[in-house]
C-alpha cells in the first residue's frame, strides 16, 4: 500500500482521531482517488479492527476509538466521495426496540456499518414498531436492524417484524436482530433474516448478504 | 445442621450437610417486584407482604425485599443487611416522574417496561479533572446510612440463625458508567487517562469511606461482605486485561483491604459477564467468593472453573437466569440445579442462586423447582 494510504490505515487502527484528518487531506492533495482512499485505506482498517475484536485483541474503547477516527477522516472525504459518485454499499435503518433505553450496542453497530461503507439511519431507542415502518418508507432501506438488552424487550422485536409485514413492507428489507439476550435460534423464531452475535460481525454478515443478493460490493 | 453452621462450612470450603442456598441476602441474588408478588401468591403464602425499599440502587432495580415467611418456606441459609438512608438525601423524583440518584444520574422507566433506565448522565460532556471536584457528592460520613445497622443486625442473630451478608454499596465501574455516560467512558480509558483516574479515586475514597463506617458498626456480627462491579459483558471483560489492572483493579484491591482490616468476614464480589480470564485477579486482590457466575456468558463452564480455580475462590449463583429460568419447564430448571451443583459443590465452596435478581419473566413454579431440586440434588455427598 502507498505510504499515504498506510498512513490512513495506521491511523484508523489505532485510534488517533487528529491525525486521520490531515492524512485524508494529504492523500486527496496527493491525486488518490477518493475511492480508493475509502475502501484501500478506511473501510479496509474497520475490517482489521473488526477482525481484532473478534479475536479479543481489542475491546470496546479501541473499537469506539477507532470510529471516531473513520468517522473524523470520513467527514473529510465526504464531498469527494460525492463528487466521484460513489455510492453507500447499502442503506440501514437502525433501532433498539420499544421499552428497551439501551443504547451502546446498537451504536456501535452504527459506527461498524458505517465503517463498512453504509449509510446509517438511526432511529435511537425505545423506538415502537409503527416508527420502524414509517422510517421503512421514508428512506427505503435495504436493511433493518432492530436491538435490544432485555429478555422482556426482545419480544418487541417479534411486534416489530409483525408491523413491517402488516405494513407491507417486510420483503423489501432484510431484518437483522441482535443483542445481549438473542439467541440465532430465537431470531429465526421471531422471523428474522440475519443474526449477528456481536458488532463486527454484523457488518460482515449485512455485506455478504449483500453480496448474495447481488448487491453493491 | 443449622442454616448459619452450614453456610459458613461452605464459605469455608468443607463439604456441609447440604448446599447454601440465598435468595435476597445481596441486591444481586434477589427477587423483582412482579415476580415476588406472584411467588407469594402461588405458594399461598398468606398476604404478599410487600416490604419494598424506596431508596436507591433497590428502588431503580425495583428489588422486592423477601418476606421472613417465604425466606423459611425456601429455607434459605442467608439474611441480607443493608445500608439505610442519608439524612441529607442527594436523591429525589424530578418533576417529570423520572428519578435522580444520590450522583445525579437521572432514569426514567418507560411505560410498559419493567426498568429504569438511564436518561441523563451529568458528566456526558466535555470536563477536566477540576470539575470533578465542583460536584455535589454524596456524603458517606452521613449517619443515616449506618444508623440501626448494628440493631438491625443483632436482630437477625436473634430471630434467625442464619448466616448474615452485609451488602454495600456498587463500587467504582457502575457509578463512573453511570455519570459519564458509557460512550465516554469507553474512551476515556484511551483518550482522556487522567480524567478517568481521577474519576474512580473519587468513586473509590467515598465507598471505602461509607464501607469502613458499616464495618465498624458491624464487622463483628457479619459472616459476608457483598460488593459489586461489573468488568465484563457477556464475551469477556470489559476493557483489555493491562487496563483492567492499569485503571480497575488497584482501585478495588484499596477498596478489599479496607474492608479486611475491619471484618473478619468473607468478600462476595460481584460481576457479571465473562470473568473467567480475570478470576486470578480477583484471587489477587483477596475475593473469597464470586457472584453471579453468569453461565451464559463466554467461557463459563462452571464444571472447568470449579477445576482450575476452586480452591482458591467460592462460587455463589449459576443457576441460569437468561435461558433456563424463565424459558424452561420445572423439569428444565431441576436439571440446570443438578448439573451445577454436580460442577461446583464437591468441597464445599459453592452457595446456590439464581444468576442475578428474579426477573418479571420467570414463572413461580420455576422459582420452586429451583430451590426443590436444590435441597434434594445439593444433600452430600454430591454426585456419588
Amino acid at each position: 500500500m502507498d505510504d499515504v494510504l498506510q498512513a490512513i490505515y495506521d491511523s484508523i487502527l489505532e485510534g488517533r482521531v487528529t491525525e486521520v484528518a490531515a492524512e485524508v487531506q494529504r492523500a486527496l492533495a496527493a491525486g488518490h482517488p477518493a475511492g480508493v482512499i475509502l475502501n484501500q485505506a478506511m473501510i479496509a482498517a474497520m475490517a482489521e479492527v473488526g477482525r481484532r475484536f473478534e479475536t479479543m485483541e481489542y475491546f470496546v474503547p479501541e473499537m469506539l476509538v477507532a470510529a471516531r477516527a473513520m468517522k473524523e477522516g470520513l467527514a473529510l472525504l465526504r464531498p469527494a466521495l460525492v463528487g466521484a459518485q460513489i455510492e453507500p454499499v447499502g442503506k440501514v435503518v437502525l433501532g433498539t426496540v420499544s421499552g428497551d433505553l439501551h443504547d451502546i450496542g446498537k451504536n456501535l453497530v452504527g459506527m461498524v456499518l458505517e465503517g463498512a461503507g453504509f449509510e446509517v439511519v438511526d432511529l435511537g431507542v425505545n423506538v415502537p414498531p409503527e416508527a420502524f415502518v414509517a422510517a421503512v418508507r421514508e428512506h427505503r432501506p435495504q436493511v433493518v436492524g432492530l436491538s435490544a438488552l432485555l429478555t422482556t424487550t426482545m419480544l418487541a422485536m417479534k411486534a416489530t417484524i409483525e408491523a413491517l409485514r402488516a405494513a407491507g413492507l417486510r420483503d423489501q428489507v432484510v431484518v437483522m436482530v441482535g443483542g445481549a439476550p438473542v439467541t440465532p435460534a430465537f431470531a429465526d423464531r421471531i422471523g428474522a433474516d440475519l443474526y449477528a452475535p456481536e458488532a463486527a460481525s454484523a457488518a460482515a454478515r449485512a455485506r455478504s448478504r449483500f453480496a448474495d443478493q447481488g448487491g453493491a460490493e | 445442621m443449622q442454616h448459619r453452621e452450614r453456610a459458613l462450612a461452605a464459605l469455608n470450603h468443607q463439604e456441609p450437610d447440604r448446599v447454601p442456598l440465598d435468595l435476597g441476602s445481596t441486591r444481586n441474588t434477589g427477587i423483582l417486584i412482579e415476580p415476588y408478588q406472584a411467588l407469594v401468591a402461588h405458594l399461598s403464602a398468606g398476604q404478599p407482604e410487600l416490604a419494598l425499599d424506596d431508596y436507591g440502587q433497590s428502588k431503580i432495580a425495583r428489588v422486592a425485599s423477601p418476606s421472613e415467611a417465604l425466606l423459611r418456606a425456601l429455607d434459605v441459609d442467608f439474611r441480607g443487611l443493608f445500608l439505610g438512608f442519608p439524612d441529607r438525601p442527594l436523591e429525589q423524583r424530578l418533576p417529570d416522574g423520572s428519578h435522580q440518584d444520590e450522583l445525579g444520574v437521572v432514569r426514567r422507566k418507560p411505560p410498559g417496561s419493567f426498568y429504569y433506565d438511564i436518561v441523563h448522565s451529568p458528566f456526558d460532556r466535555e470536563m477536566t479533572v477540576a470539575d470533578l471536584e465542583k460536584w455535589t457528592w454524596p456524603d458517606p460520613t452521613d449517619p443515616g446510612y449506618v444508623r440501626g445497622l448494628r440493631e438491625r443486625a443483632l436482630a437477625l442473630r436473634a430471630t434467625t440463625d442464619c448466616a448474615l451478608v452485609l451488602h454495600l454499596q456498587d463500587m467504582i465501574v457502575h457509578p463512573s458508567q453511570y455519570l459519564r455516560g458509557f460512550e465516554r467512558w469507553y474512551v476515556d480509558f484511551i483518550l482522556e487517562p487522567a480524567l478517568m483516574a481521577a474519576l474512580l479515586d473519587k468513586l473509590t475514597e467515598i465507598r471505602t469511606e461509607l464501607a469502613v463506617a458499616a464495618l465498624k458498626a458491624v464487622g463483628d456480627l457479619v459472616d459476608v461482605v457483598s460488593s459489586s462491579d461489573d468488568v465484563a459483558d457477556q464475551r469477556g471483560p470489559m476493557i483489555s486485561l493491562p487496563m483492567y489492572r492499569r485503571f480497575i483493579k488497584p482501585r478495588h484491591r484499596h477498596y478489599f483491604d479496607a474492608i479486611r482490616a475491619h471484618t473478619p468476614a468473607k468478600i462476595l464480589y460481584h460481576s457479571c459477564g465473562a470473568v473467567a480470564a480475570l478470576i486470578p485477579d480477583f484471587i489477587d486482590i483477596g475475593v473469597d467468593f464470586i457472584n453471579p457466575v453468569q453461565v451464559s456468558a463466554n467461557g463459563m463452564d462452571t464444571a472447568r472453573l470449579k477445576q482450575a480455580y476452586g480452591p482458591q475462590i467460592g462460587f455463589w449463583g449459576s443457576i441460569d437466569t437468561m435461558h433456563v429460568l424463565p424459558f424452561g419447564s420445572p423439569e428444565d430448571v431441576a436439571r440446570e440445579v443438578k448439573q451445577r451443583i454436580c460442577d461446583l459443590a464437591p468441597g464445599g465452596g459453592f452457595v446456590l442462586a439464581a444468576v442475578h435478581n428474579l426477573q418479571p419473566n420467570v414463572p413461580p413454579q420455576n422459582i420452586v423447582a429451583m430451590f426443590s431440586a436444590a435441597r434434594e440434588f445439593g444433600c452430600y455427598p454430591i454426585c456419588p
